[in-house]
Formats: C-alpha cells, structure tokens, sequence
C-alpha cells in the first residue's frame, strides 16, 4: 500500500493553505481536540445564530491530514443548522472509522480523505477535528451577545458571563 | 538452538544482520526493510526466539515452587539470568538484581518504594528535561501522595545538562535525582558519574534509567555508583514484557514491598505478613519466566562481541546518518551534544513529522514520528510538530541511511507537487 492514495491533490492544498485557519473574535461555542500520542492539537471555533452555524474556524497543528481534514470540515459544515451538521458529522466519522460503512451522498472534496480510511494509524488524525467539532457544540463559551439566542447562564437575562453578567451579578436574573 | 554463550566473535555488520529473522523479509518489490526505529524495539536474533520457544515447547513451568524436573529447569534458568544480568551491569551480586515487567514498571516500583521509605512533605526530586514521560509521571504522582516538590533541571541551548545548573538545584532537601543515560530524542548521554558524584556529596539519592543505554553504552553500576538503575529487555534485542531494576544491595534492605502476593512474603496470618528477603520482596506473583528467560539470551548475544566492535559500528553509522542528513537541505538536526549515541532526531522543512514518517514508509522504511513520550524536551526544543527520530542498532549499516535520505527526498517531492 503506498500512502500516495492519502497525500491526494486536494488534501496537499488543503495542508498548504487550509480554509478558515483561525480564531473567530467572539465564539459562541469553541473547543479543543487533542491526540495525546501524536501530539496533534486543534481548537475548533463556532458562531451559532439562529441555530445555524454561521461561521466556523479552526487553529492548532497537526500533520497534513489533521489540517487538510480540518478544513475540508469548514467548508462543509458552515451554513448548516446544528442538528444537521451534528448528523453529517457523526456520518463522516462513522464512514471515516468504519472500513464497512456506506461512502456518504455528496462527499465532494472530502473524497480526499478516502485514501486515509486504508491506513488505520492515521484515521486519528482525520477524525481530530471533527470529534472536536461535535464536542463544541456542547461547549457554549457563554459570549454570545449578538441576539441573545444562546446565554451563557441559560436563563432569560441575555446576559453573558464574561461580559459582566452573572460574572458580578449585575443581570439580576438570579440564577 | 544456537549456542551463543561465548564471546569473542568477529563483529561483521552483514552477518550479524542474518541473526534478526525480521529484517531479512522483503516487501513486495523485494526490497528489505531499514529498521530505524530501534529506540521505540529492537529487533530480535534468532536465538532470542529460539529460547522463548524452547522454553514454551519443552519446559514451561512457574519458578520456586516446582519440585518436578521442568520446574527446576526453569528456575535454574531464569535464576542464571539475573547471574549474568548481574554481570552485564557490574553489580555486586545477583540479589541487586529485581526483574520488572519492563523500565516503565522498574521507574514506577523504585518510585513508590523509594517514596514510601524517604520521602517526607517538602522534600525535593530532580529530574532532568530530558526525561521520557516514564521518568517523570511516576515521581509527579509521588509529588501527589507525598508532598514532595520536584525540580526540573533544564537543558542548556545544545540540549545538554549543564553540571553547574544541577549545583544550583541541588539543596539540603534534595532526597533524589532521577536521570536518563541516553535521551530517546537527542541521543545524549549525560556524565552520569559526575552528576551521581554532585550528587552524593549532597547526600542525594540517584536513579538512572537506562531502558535505551542498556544496548549502547556499556554500564558497570559499581564505577557509576549510582544507587539505583532500570532497563527493559525489549530495548537490548530481548522479549517484550521484562525488565529490570537494580538496587545497591544495602539500600534494597532498607526498602519495602511496593506489591502484595506470592514469592514477596515470608510468613503470612490472616492480618499480617513478613516481607521476603531481597530481590524476592519487590517480585510478588508469577513473573513473565520465558521473557526472562529470553532476555538472558539477548544479553548473551550481545555479550559474544566485544563493546569496542558494536560501539565502533553504532557511532560510525550514527555519525555518517547525521553527515549525510546534514548535507540534506531541507533537514535540520535537532539538539548539538557532543556526541550522538544510537538516536539522530531531525525536522523537515515543510513537512510536519507524522507525514514524514508516514511517506517513508513507501519505502519499505520504518522510523518514527512525533513527541517520544518527551512533552516538556519537546516545549524546551520549541517542536510544537514533534521530530522525526531515526534510531539505531547494532544491525544498521551506512547503507540505511542511504535509503532514508532517498526516502526524505521523496517525501519532499511529494509536497512540492
């Protein structure tokens, strides 16, 4: 087996100038997904509005498939709503995973992490990101100040913690 | 069987490459296999093999306990071992000798058992940045349960320990000093005499871990004089699941049992025990005989040629893999000790180290990639991305390194497309 079948085209551009490679100023939900053997390490940034995900980042380092994996998931994932992109999520780890399951509809540029699947060793690298995508949309980062949708308290005050509210309890919600 | 239980053989690197079985399989465009990974296993001689299946085939049994014929077999064998492991490391006596499951259990047993014995609240380890996670974690816990505060003592810009940076460190409270002998990352080899004297003038206790010098550097504990010492047999040519820690006799006495079970004990009641004698107290329930008994053969394999000869070979192949990747434009050397022993560890400009790793593969080359259980080496040499590591053996040839530096002018190419 020749590990030309991962290193395609399109995950060598991804690696060289991935997509969305960066913080987002003020994420609704954000994560960190780690692969402690390898040393792999990314932070996966969302701003969730009106139950979409209206942008998604991420930052860290990893070997080529980590980014490229990364970047591709961006691109697919941004626009959706949540519960979509939390289903599309789990389908692309499933296909990524499991040598058994069914190639998903409409893969597009994902195709290129299809030679990843023959190399179980780096299926981890693959999968970094979007482990670390499905863990952040449980992880609200409480800076959601734009329409009040999602507090960091989870009350109605639409006040968030780390811009003075419940932090000095200011919001008098009182919860 | 063959009988390797003599010295004075004639070091002939192509020969000696015929003993590991593994290394004469080719892949399917018939091309042999560049084992660089010798630091992560070694590979195995034929005569290694051969005794864990004699042992399996015609006399497997447990140790001290049988009367009949296998029985004493094993024991009178397994027992040589810790004879001519003794031997090997120039210990007093068989006794100092304790088997482990393997380093990472020798590091965790003298740990606890040392932690239990000196360690008050306030008391301070040293261990050095190069440590393998092994080396560290086990005192970390240490400084959970005892109250201990532990000192990392930092490399200098070469990546080396600088002995009046440990005077600095070393201070009345400073019970013990853990220390690698060869860095699985860099390929140093600290002066472990020096920093054992610093250190007992201090009245400080050392431990060594020699789970990669063990193969490379030839140790004789008696002139090191340090206190304790560990090795892994997977590591010297030797089976998987065995090891080893040593122990000046007169500090092993004072020393209790880190585990309950069989063999440990001398008497037993219903809520009370006594300890066994040294090593026996530190080996409770059945230990790994045949991996035992396996290394035995590694050590005797090793010990057919004279240090000279391995060691003239290493360092030659060691030295033209760092003179031929430096001459590479894309590779940068990491670390700059004096000398490197067994291990070359290098980046790749472009490339991150898991991709390396992973290209050269396709040509039939195996080394590895990435942190080496080293995550504060790594911090202080500023490789977020990990390094690639070549590691050596008694069997590589300049000839591999040959092949690697095809392999990395491949790998480049790959990402230059």
């Amino acid at each position: 087996m020749n590990s030309l079948e991962i290193y395609r085209e399109t995950l060598l551009a991804h690696n060289e100038q991935p997509h969305n490679f960066h913080a987002l100023p003020h994420p609704t939900h954000q994560s960190d997904g780690h692969n402690p053997l390898c040393g792999d390490e990314i932070t996966v940034y969302l701003r969730i509005e009106d139950g979409k995900i209206k942008e998604i980042s991420f930052t860290g380092q990893g070997c080529a498939i980590c980014k490229a994996s990364a970047s591709l998931m961006t691109l697919r994932l941004e626009g959706q709503t949540t519960a979509d992109a939390e289903k599309d999520a789990q389908k692309i780890l499933k296909w990524l995973n499991d040598a058994t399951a069914e190639q998903p509809e409409n893969l597009g540029e994902l195709e290129a992490l299809l030679g990843v699947r023959k190399f179980p060793m780096r299926i981890k690298c693959a999968t970094l990101a979007w482990h670390a995508f499905l863990k952040a949309l449980n992880q609200p980062t409480g800076s959601d100040i734009s329409n009040g949708s999602a507090t960091s308290c989870g009350c109605c005050c639409n006040e968030s913690a780390s811009d003075g509210g419940h932090s000095n309890g200011n919001c008098g919600c009182g919860s | 069987m063959c009988d390797v239980r003599q010295t004075g053989r004639r070091f002939e690197p192509d020969v000696v490459r015929k003993d590991f079985p593994a290394l004469n399989q080719c892949d399917a465009e018939g091309r042999s296999i560049v084992w660089l990974d010798s630091s992560a296993t070694t590979q195995k001689p034929q005569c290694v093999i051969d005794a864990l299946v004699d042992f399996y085939t015609h006399y497997n049994t447990n140790v001290h306990r049988s009367y009949y014929e296998w029985g004493q077999r094993a024991t009178e064998v397994y027992e040589g071992v810790r004879d001519r492991l003794a031997t090997f490391i120039g210990a007093s006596c068989p006794e100092e000798i304790v088997f482990t499951c393997g380093a990472t259990e020798g590091l965790n047993a003298l740990a606890e058992i040392i932690g239990q014995r000196y360690f008050q609240p306030g008391d301070e380890v040293i261990v050095s940045e190069l440590e393998h996670h092994a080396n560290q974690i086990p005192w970390q816990m240490q400084q959970k349960k005892r109250g201990i505060r532990i000192k990392g003592w930092t490399l200098d810009e070469n990546g080396c320990l600088d002995l009046k940076k440990l005077d600095t460190l070393l201070t009345k409270k400073t019970k013990l000093l853990s220390v690698s002998h060869l860095s699985n990352v860099l390929g140093l080899v600290p002066p472990i005499k020096e920093i054992v004297d610093r250190a007992h003038v201090n009245g400080t206790l050392v431990v060594v871990d020699a789970a990669q010098a063990l193969a490379h550097v030839p140790i004789n504990v008696k002139d090191l004089d340090c206190d304790f010492l560990v090795g892994s047999s997977h590591k010297a040519y030797g089976p998987g699941g065995a090891g080893f820690f040593y122990g000046k006799r007169a500090l092993l006495e004072e020393l209790p049992p880190h585990h309950g079970g069989g063999t440990m004990m001398e008497t037993v009641t219903v809520d009370s025990f006594t300890p066994a004698e040294v090593p026996f107290r530190f080996e409770a329930g059945t230990p790994p005989v045949a991996d035992i008994i396996g290394f035995g053969a590694a050590l005797d394999y090793i010990r057919q040629f004279d240090w000279s000869d391995l060691l003239a070979q290493e360092d030659a192949v060691v030295e033209y893999a760092e003179k031929t990747l430096s001459s590479l434009p894309f590779v940068h050397l990491v670390g700059n000790p004096p000398q490197r022993t067994a291990v070359v560890s290098f980046l790749v400009d472009g490339l991150h180290s898991h991709d390396v790793a992973g290209l050269v593969c396709d040509k039939n080359i195996a080394l590895r990639a990435g942190y080496h259980c080293c995550q504060p080496l790594m911090r202080r040499l500023n490789c977020p991305s990990g390094v690639v590591r070549a590691s050596f053996g008694m069997y590589n040839t300049c000839e591999d390194v040959d092949r690697l530096a095809e392999a990395l002018e491949y790998a480049v190419n790959v990402f230059k497309k």
